[in-house]
């Protein structure tokens, strides 16, 4: 905008812009505004994706048991929900987390302004093919928006994995025939031929129900503890044992772990093929493109040395296992006890009660022991609504917690409370069993424990006021102590999103800290002045009197304009003992006696006028003549003006005096 | 006239500029409900299923850790991050989110006790040095208050210690300067604590080991001999004092040094 300006004479013109600000900097205001709020108006200058779904793998031909990337790609929204993945039924799912896509690109063209915002979403996952053959990845919904979009789908064909001599993985079962629920032992060998890094198991027998596989745990002995790798399994890990070994008559390095089986089913069961799939080192190429001269600047250069310039090639290689056969045996009906719940092996069990002295309803903890093969789980103890006497004998609550299995042990912790005081005892607990050595049904049986049962003492009004100090009230009260162990609560307020300070870094950088050490200090920095200040000024009484001279001439001459004359005489009397007492102030002389001689030549010095002087004699004079002459006011004197000209006089003398 | 344009147009830039903010921050907190909603189910399954438990756990910290990656630095969403880690039995990283979280909010007691109980559940008893034991006998004031209260400490010392400056510049009774000797006592006392906070939190990076086990050795690589007899375990916390890429030489509590692969461990800050 364009505006006239008067300078001087001249009229010119002066480009200025709205409010006092150019266009310069409005322009960039609000480019500033569109780049970073999208302003109601650049909106309509920005452009964003529509949605879209796709989904994406790193390869399309595989060998079974070899993980590719599975990629879900979102465009356009920045937030969708966990894409439902139940239709992946013919592969192993290992989510690897998502990350965003999003950004924004502004650019200006001929003066417009156009910003592109860009949102996107991607998951990630590692798919394990479980069969052979072409499979297909189904298309998959994810919903977003209120919406819901799908994938296409894609085909992906599965090879058979081909064993190589230099990788090799064996299934070895400990026997061949078994029971159904009998534990047998699977050992996984891997047989490791060259060098290798980076590795996955695929395990199916752990997937499959049929089997009822679990890791079997094994601690290695002290000092053997750098032979163990740790092996992830899924949604579990295994402790493999590193060794050497032979393979027909070849030596290799060895990992090998266990898992035991049980299985729930008669039958020839075939185990299904397990794989493992690593990055195997098949050569060497030569590195190019490196200036021989700079060898010195390259960091690869001790690789280089020892390497000859090489670099290693690694390919993904997949080992598939053997599928040994498992005999599957059905129980025998004939002799199976009503309690037995499928337990297959020797086992034994032993119950400890604490305490054994109590009253009626109190509670007794029962500890149960199982001795077995392999852990127990709790659905597989006999319940105690198998036994009648304890169903008679005790109150027993629905459920038994899960035991903790160690050495071969499984316990489970029981409450229960006696109903009478004629319970004598625990009875014994059963377990059946099947012997597989024997061919048998045998029943575990754990020794009745002795009860001491107290009847119940009859709480009266009393006991329940607190009146009596009765023991029984004295039993009442109980300490709570508190538990150790456990977490506390998450945290669910909006404080949990707001950004925060690090205390422990950051506190010096606070303004409330700045504050708190500058504050006391400045406090004391300026009543220490202050008081430095007042102590000069005490040490000098005649300075002092002198600085307030003038304002206490003009403090007496107001008292004098607002009293009733006296009489000129007393006026006058009074009107020079102020000028006298301002003069003696400031000139440091003593006032009681001080004349006009006795301060002209210093009022000279000091450079007041001649004219003030002479005036200030006049004044001087008329106050002697009306205070010892007596001098009479005629009809025309004027105290005021009196009053008016010694404040002037003075005034000017202060004025040369500071 | 200009000084009501110029406040128009400020006003306005401000608004814009709020919008996407806005936005944003109710994005958020949809996925903070979600981690936790995520969280309280995956409790609830617990006893039952393990396993559906131990998957809606890892999905809620999906959302949780999205909201760091965002930008999101706070304490208490670090210690609900604790707390899912310590739900899925990884004492490492639980730890390792807890100590983050201590660098926020140092003096929440529910951070405390959650810090204590993952601690407990380590496998590694490392006894800490004995010049430690004597370090936080002596200074037991630096150990044993927490930040927010030799904070406090501090500056009611340091502002005592300027009352009794101005008294001293009124009177010379003996109580002044005796009041002056010691507030300036305790203000450096406990102001060389909060800097020795701000000093080791910078200069001593701390880390945790998060593999379930790892063999430190005693050089930087596979082929040097192992440093110990055992394999380290997940929760055991170290000092960083050197970082060679895929290496890092640490020194434990009890002072010994070692190396562990760079990705076994992680850093704390």
């Amino acid at each position: 905008m364009w505006k006239w300006i008067r300078i001087g004479d001249d009229l010119v013109v002066k480009r200025v812009g709205i409010g006092g600000w150019t266009p310069f900097a409005i322009a960039w205001l609000c480019l500033l505004a569109f780049a970073l709020g999208g302003a109601p108006t650049g909106q309509a200058l920005a452009a964003t994706d529509e949605i879209t779904v796709r989904a994406a793998v790193d390869r399309q031909e595989v060998s079974k048991g070899e993980t590719f990337v599975f990629q879900i790609e979102v465009n356009g929204h920045d937030a969708p929900a966990e894409p439902d993945l139940s239709g992946l039924v013919d592969f192993q799912v290992e989510p690897r987390g998502g990350q965003q896509n999003s950004g924004t690109s502004i650019s200006i063209i001929n003066g417009q302004v156009s910003k592109v915002v860009r949102k996107g979403y991607v998951f990630q996952y590692g798919l394990t093919p479980r069969k052979e053959g072409l499979l297909r990845i189904p298309a998959l919904a994810v919903k977003m928006g209120g919406q819901t979009y799908e994938t296409e789908p894609v085909d992906i064909m599965v090879r058979k994995p081909v064993e190589s001599k230099d990788l090799r993985l064996r299934l070895d079962l400990a026997k061949t025939e078994c029971y159904v629920g009998e534990p047998v032992e699977l050992a996984v060998t891997w047989y490791i031929g060259k060098s290798i890094k980076g590795f996955q198991f695929t395990l199916p027998v752990l997937d499959d129900p049929v089997f009822g596989a679990t890791v079997a745990t094994e601690e290695l002995p002290a000092g053997q503890q750098e032979l163990a790798v740790i092996i992830p399994l899924g949604r579990t890990k295994v402790a493999a044992r590193k060794d050497r070994g032979v393979l027909d008559g070849q030596e290799y390095t060895t990992v090998s772990f266990r898992l035991s089986l049980a299985p729930r089913k008669a039958g020839e069961l075939l185990l299904p093929q397990a794989t493992v799939q690593c990055q195997a080192l098949s050569g060497f190429r030569q590195r190019g493109g490196r200036d021989p001269h700079g060898m010195f600047d390259n960091n690869d250069f001790f690789h280089d040395f020892f390497n000859q310039g090489r670099q290693e090639v690694y390919q993904t290689l997949v080992a598939p296992s053997n599928q040994p056969t498992l005999t599957v045996l059905p129980l025998p009906e004939t002799g199976r006890p009503a309690i037995f719940t499928g337990l297959v092996g020797e086992y034994g069990i032993a119950v400890q009660a604490s305490p054994t002295e109590v009253n009626v309803g109190a509670p007794i903890t029962l500890t149960i022991q199982v001795a077995g093969p392999s852990a127990v789980k709790n659905t597989e103890i006999p319940t105690f609504k198998d036994n009648p006497l304890l169903i008679r004998d005790f109150k027993i609550p629905e459920e038994m917690a899960a035991g903790e299995t160690a050495n071969g042990i499984t316990t489970f912790t029981q409450t229960i409370r006696a109903s009478h005081a004629q319970v004598r005892e625990i009875p014994a607990l059963e377990l059946a069993y099947f012997n597989p050595k024997s061919k048998t049904y045998a029943l575990a049986r754990s020794q009745p424990i002795a009860l001491v049962v107290r009847p119940t003492r009859e709480v009266r009004i009393e006991d329940v006021e607190g009146g009596s100090g009765s023991p029984a009230q004295a039993e009442k009260k109980t300490e709570i102590a508190a538990l150790e162990g456990g977490i506390a609560h998450n945290y669910e307020g909006p404080d949990a999103l707001r950004g925060q300070a690090i205390r422990a870094e950051d506190w010096p950088n606070s303004s409330g800290w700045l504050a708190l050490l500058i504050l006391p200090p400045f406090c004391y920095v300026l009543f220490l002045g202050g008081m430095i200040f007042m102590r000069s000024r005490r040490r000098d009484p005649a300075g002092q009197a002198a600085r307030k001279a003038y304002e206490e001439f003009l403090r007496d001459l107001k008292v004098m304009e607002k009293g009733v004359p006296e009489g000129s005489a007393v006026f006058y009397a009074r009107l020079a003992e102020a000028m006298r007492a301002y003069l003696g102030k400031r000139l440091h002389r003593p006032s009681a006696a001080l004349v006009y001689g006795d301060v002209e030549g210093l009022l000279r010095d000091r450079g007041v006028s001649r004219e003030t002087l002479a005036a200030l004699q006049d004044l001087l004079a008329r106050c002697e003549a009306h205070c010892y002459a007596g001098g009479v006011v005629g009809e025309g004197s004027d105290f005021l003006a009196e009053l008016a000209l010694a404040r002037t006089v003075v005034a000017d003398i202060e004025g040369r005096l500071r | 006239m200009r000084g009501k344009m110029r406040t128009l147009a400020l006003v306005l830039i401000l608004g814009v500029l709020c919008l996407p903010a806005s936005g944003q921050a109710t994005d958020r907190e949809a996925i903070f409900a979600e981690a936790n909603a995520l969280f309280h189910e995956a409790n609830s399954a617990l006893a039952s299923d393990p396993a559906v438990a131990g998957d809606l756990f890892r999905k809620s910290l999906l959302r949780f850790e999205r909201l760091v990656a965002e930008g999101v630095q706070n304490g208490q969403l670090y210690y609900n991050i604790g707390n899912v880690y310590f739900r899925l039995n990884d004492i490492g990283r639980a730890i390792a989110s807890y100590r983050r979280a201590e660098r926020f909010i140092p003096d929440d007691p529910n951070l405390r006790q959650n810090l204590s109980a993952a601690l407990a559940k380590r496998r590694d008893a490392i006894e800490e040095r004995q010049e430690e034991r004597v370090l936080k006998t002596l200074f037991f004031w630096h150990y044993d208050l927490s930040f927010s209260q030799r904070a406090m400490l501090f500056g009611s010392f340091y502002i005592c210690l300027w009352g009794f400056a101005l008294i001293r510049l009124k009177t010379q009774r003996p109580f002044a300067l005796w009041g002056l000797m010691v507030a300036l006592v305790g203000a450096s006392l406990f102001l060389g604590s909060l800097l020795a906070d701000r000093f080791f939190a910078v200069a001593k990076p701390q880390g945790v080991l998060v593999a379930p086990e790892v063999m430190a050795r005693k050089g930087d690589g596979d082929a040097y001999q192992p440093s110990f007899q055992e394999p380290l375990h997940s929760g055991t916390e170290f000092i960083l004092q050197e970082d060679r890429g895929q290496w890092w030489r640490i020194e434990l509590a009890d002072g010994r040094t070692c190396w562990v692969p760079s990705w076994s461990g992680e850093r704390v800050k």
